[in-house]
């Protein structure tokens, strides 16, 4: 074994402490007056800015909120037991900022960049500040590409272009959650080889977690590693342990660490779970810090809280990079009252919204998204033309049969028209349904809504669409490849395919056996 | 309003008094003596903020402590506080009564922390590079604390020029665990 030599250390210690500066420091301070419930009141720190980082004893750090004339509001990112009245405070001279660089990719990290999934120290490339200002009109450009959601029912109907801002919205328990990890997983194709040859570019996904249990966000941590999702995703994490101003910040966060890909050109995905609990952190501190208190008792900048971090979602112009930030909010209803405070505010900034019911729910229909009342404002221009073809139709239908839905207990005291149109309704509902963790490539929802739409599946019963559905596709993946690789770089359903198409779906439908 | 606010207008007003009466000078002096008796003595403090005290006794306090230590515009004016019913907020009025007054002498008050004490000639010249770096007239106030382990401090308003062995300690050691 090799011995240690003593001088050997002496001489790495001497290489370290080099760089150690011992000139006289220069910094400004202020004096505690007051603290509890997580604030701080300080006097001094003269100079200070809003939003500026400042340091308390025992490694505690805080942020300026409020300047008075006499005093200066903290709210503290640690435990307020850990410093007294006349503690010094410290200046930094930084702003509230958050480590960024791809080091993050993979990880699991506090609203400040610490780490805390125990994999050691970051090396991030340069620290932001979390409030940046949303660029203006002429930096940006509308939103063009598609951002595969891997859900058939929000790809073909309610379309997520890459810069837009979508609000998942919904009771509890009714799978907000499950769409937008969906979501993320299903990045994970445009991280492939295969993806770089047809021309698309990666997505880097950012999780920001506020005010969730630890142990949902450790499930939600352990799904995306097993599906290899984490490669390309940062999570964010601002428990429901965790004093309110983190959970503030933490969305912030979010959003310096997105505008860092998309800055340099690339592409990412935020994912803000939920922003509910936000506004109630942000209530919680505004109080504290006798901010007067408006509708529901939230602030009356809480608007600005959300639409400032929503407008921060943006696609960047080709001379800029052509990057883009997309955001997906996520809001919880009570009792699916969309007219309260804060779904109402969310709703208006966004560009759209997917609305999730717990009876559709319950109903089995899962995901559980009400197709009559979600809309996405800007993301049809960034469908791709072959799905563009199929979807149109598809909405119609629904629509339809939406509106007899009423009548289908009457059975066969209906006229033929009416009944079409409830079984196809009823056959595409069932065709839309889809599983957990499971995303479908494009290609391969084209041709199952294709199959839909086109009548294709009248005959069968409701109950085998789906072993028809995912049967058919494996089989066309066995015989003709053709088929999808076609839809899948020219993003066209030329007349050959449509026909191809039609021509495998019945000799399949020969072959398929109905269960009993 | 504030007490600071409060605080600030009558600093103000006592102030232009003052000089009207052309006793300046006396009353800065009063009230510097003031902060420090009022921060000095825990009673006084007490007395002054207590409700249960009535006015009269306390103007006859007031009366027999700083009759004859302070100018008659001054005795006037804590008088004046008294029947007004701020009596409460004395050391605060006293305060930024100095506070402004240093303002407009373009004068701070510097306090100087050492691990050992300062020979005279160290404190002149000490005194006189403050003067430089700040560009204003500076009133230091001397104070030994071995805690420091070395070095010095000085703190002008908020600003802290810290030169102490124990703050080189405390950088090291975050540089250290920082790698």
């Amino acid at each position: 074994m090799a011995e240690v030599r003593p001088d050997e250390i002496s001489a790495i210690l001497r290489k370290q402490l080099a760089g150690f500066d011992n000139e006289a420091e220069i910094y400004d301070v202020g004096t505690v007056l007051q603290v509890g419930d997580g604030i701080a009141r300080v006097y001094g720190l003269s100079k200070v800015m809003v939003s500026e980082l400042v340091e308390f004893p025992n490694d505690v750090m805080g942020m300026v909120l409020n300047l008075d004339e006499d005093s200066v509001g903290c709210v503290l990112f640690g435990e307020s037991q850990l410093i007294k009245e006349g503690d010094t405070v410290r200046r930094t001279k930084r702003l509230a900022s958050f480590p960024v660089g791809n080091a993050m990719l993979g990880r699991v990290v506090n609203p400040l960049g610490e780490p805390v999934d125990g994999k050691g120290s970051i090396q991030h490339e340069a620290y932001m500040p979390i409030e940046r200002k949303a660029l203006g009109v002429v930096t940006r450009q509308s939103v063009s590409e598609p951002l595969q959601s891997g859900i058939t029912a929000v790809d073909a109907m309610i379309p997520i272009g890459r810069g837009q801002r979508e609000l998942i919205i919904g009771d509890r328990q009714t799978g907000k959650t499950a769409v937008a990890i969906d979501t993320i997983i299903n990045q994970k194709q445009t991280h492939t080889e295969e993806a770089k040859e047809n021309g698309i570019e990666p997505v880097f996904c950012v999780y920001v977690a506020i005010g969730q249990k630890d142990s949902t966000v450790a499930q939600v941590v352990a799904k995306l590693e097993e599906h290899g999702a984490m490669e390309y995703t940062t999570v964010i994490i601002a428990g429901a342990s965790t004093p309110a101003p983190l959970q503030y910040i933490a969305p912030y966060a979010g959003a310096t660490l997105g505008e860092y890909f998309r800055d340099k050109g690339q592409h990412a995905l935020v994912v803000y779970d939920d922003l509910s609990k936000q506004a109630v952190a942000y209530r919680e501190l505004s109080l504290l810090l006798r901010r007067p208190p408006g509708r529901e008792a939230y602030p009356g900048d809480v608007f600005y809280v959300h639409s400032r971090l929503l407008e921060r979602a943006s696609k960047l112009n080709d001379k800029l990079g052509g990057g883009s930030l997309t955001a997906l909010p996520i809001i919880e209803t009570q009792q699916g009252d969309v007219s309260a405070y804060i779904p109402t505010n969310v709703i208006s900034i966004t560009d759209g919204q997917i609305y999730l019911e717990p009876s559709l729910f319950n109903a089995g229909i899962r995901p559980a998204i009400n197709v009559g009342i979600s809309v996405s404002r800007v993301g049809g221009n960034a469908q791709i033309k072959a799905m563009k073809k199929v979807a149109g139709s598809l909405k119609l239908d629904l629509a339809q049969y939406r509106e007899l839905e009423a009548f289908a207990k009457f059975g066969s005291d209906l006229d033929k028209a009416t009944q079409r149109t409830l079984s196809r309704g009823a056959r595409l509902v069932e065709l839309l349904k889809q599983g957990q963790y499971i995303p479908i490539p494009v290609e391969k929802q084209v041709v199952s809504v294709f199959l839909g739409t086109q009548g294709l599946l009248d005959e069968l019963p409701v109950k085998d669409i789906k072993r028809f559905e995912s049967e058919f596709i494996e089989y066309l993946e066995l015989k003709d490849q053709v088929v999808l690789n076609a839809i899948r770089k020219e993003k066209v359903l030329s007349d050959s395919i449509v026909a191809s198409i039609k021509t495998n779906a019945q000799e399949f439908k020969n072959k398929f056996k109905v269960s009993e | 309003m504030s007490s600071f606010n409060i605080s600030t207008r009558y600093a103000n007003a006592f102030m232009e008094f003052a000089d009207e009466k052309k006793s300046l000078e006396q009353a800065s002096k009063d009230m510097v003596m003031l902060e420090k008796a009022l921060i000095n003595s825990k009673d006084l403090k007490a007395i002054l903020k207590s409700p249960v005290i009535n006015k009269e006794k306390k103007e006859v306090i007031i009366k027999e402590i700083f009759a004859s230590k302070v100018g008659k515009v001054t005795l006037e004016f804590l008088l004046f506080i008294n029947k007004k019913d701020r009596e409460n907020i004395l050391l605060d009025i006293a305060k930024r009564f100095n506070e402004i007054r240093n303002i407009k002498l373009n004068r701070v008050e510097a306090v100087v922390v050492s691990a050992i004490d300062f020979s005279e000639e160290q404190k002149n010249l000490l005194h006189k590079q403050l003067i430089k770096i700040s560009d204003k007239e500076v009133i230091p106030s001397f104070i030994t604390d071995e805690s420091l382990i070395g070095g010095f401090t000085v703190k002008i308003n908020d600003t802290v020029i810290d030169s102490s062995v124990k703050q080189q300690l405390k950088k090291l050691r975050k540089s250290l665990v920082k790698n």
